[in-house]
């Protein structure tokens, strides 16, 4: 087998090529995809620097406000609820001295 | 309008002379990511990828080599791109399949390039088949010389290879081809 002359008549039919063409809407769909890639999606997030470290201010500043309070309330509950107890019982807390 | 003139345009964001720039450039951008992708609907994808890569990229065109041999070099990049993306989905789709079940591409399909003559295609699907199976590099410096009739210094720029490594691997790429032609003829 002359694998020269088999090559060669293979890549014959490469010289034989007709070049294939887009058709004449290439650039609307190709517009269209820009169109879409340059928009963003109402869901998503917004991440730009400012937007981070804003919210992770505000994130933080709730959570000192609830502990804050959560703990005053604590305080004021673990009071009144001694009170309470006297009262059913029709004790009196007496001070320690 | 001349290259100098349409790149300054293009360089303003300007739209008619992108618009411009597409209809020149699209069937040669086409047709040398189909011949390297060897499917017409990634070809399509890829060419698109190819345009907005010009648009966005523009501004940092240092003008070291023709708009042209710039727009094709990123035509072949994206191109490659795709090819790598559709490696790593099949090695995903091999471990896990049940997470990609869409995955139906038959790896047996021989593509066909739309422009060959009726009384050649048989000769032409094996031919196809051989040039498929040659290394990325060669099938690629292959397609873009004998193929696409590209010259040897372009497609070194485009492959940010030397001419005489384009030329090494267009050689080998003959050699192998004329090795699997053979043995495709001994089985058959």
């Amino acid at each position: 087998m002359d694998t020269n002359r088999l090559l060669e008549e293979h890549l014959q039919i490469l010289n034989e090529l007709k070049e294939v063409e887009t058709d004449q809407f290439f650039y609307t769909r190709l517009k269209t995809k820009m169109e879409a890639k340059n928009v963003q999606p109402s869901w998503s997030l917004p991440l730009k620097p400012i937007w981070v470290l804003g919210t992770l201010i505000v994130f933080v500043a709730l959570n000192s406000l609830v502990l804050t309070q959560d703990w005053n309330e604590q305080r004021s509950v673990k009071a009144g609820t001694i009170q309470d107890f006297a009262s059913v019982y029709g004790q009196t807390i007496a001070a320690p001295y | 309008m001349n290259e100098r003139e349409l790149i300054d345009r293009l360089k303003a964001g300007d739209e008619p002379a992108f618009r411009l720039m597409v209809e020149k450039y699209r069937n040669r951008v086409y047709y040398t990511v189909l011949n390297i992708l060897q499917d017409t609907d990634e070809a399509e994808d890829a060419a698109q990828d190819t345009f907005i890569q010009v648009f966005e990229s523009i501004g940092n065109f240092k003008e070291a080599s023709s708009l042209s041999t710039w727009i094709y070099s990123i035509a072949v990049r994206k191109a490659l791109e795709k090819i790598r993306k559709e490696k790593l989905k099949k090695r995903l789709y091999s471990i896990l399949p049940w997470w990609m079940p869409e995955e139906n591409k038959s790896n047996d399909s021989v593509y066909l390039n739309p422009g060959i003559a009726a009384e050649n295609k048989e000769r032409a699907t094996i031919l196809f088949k051989a040039i498929e199976s040659l290394s990325e590099s060669q099938r690629i410096a292959f397609n873009l010389i004998r193929v696409q009739g590209m010259k040897y210094n372009e497609v070194a720029e485009i492959m940010q290879l030397s001419i005489k490594a384009v030329e090494s691997l267009v050689e080998r790429a003959k050699q192998n081809l004329k090795v699997k032609l053979e043995k495709y003829y001994r089985n058959n």
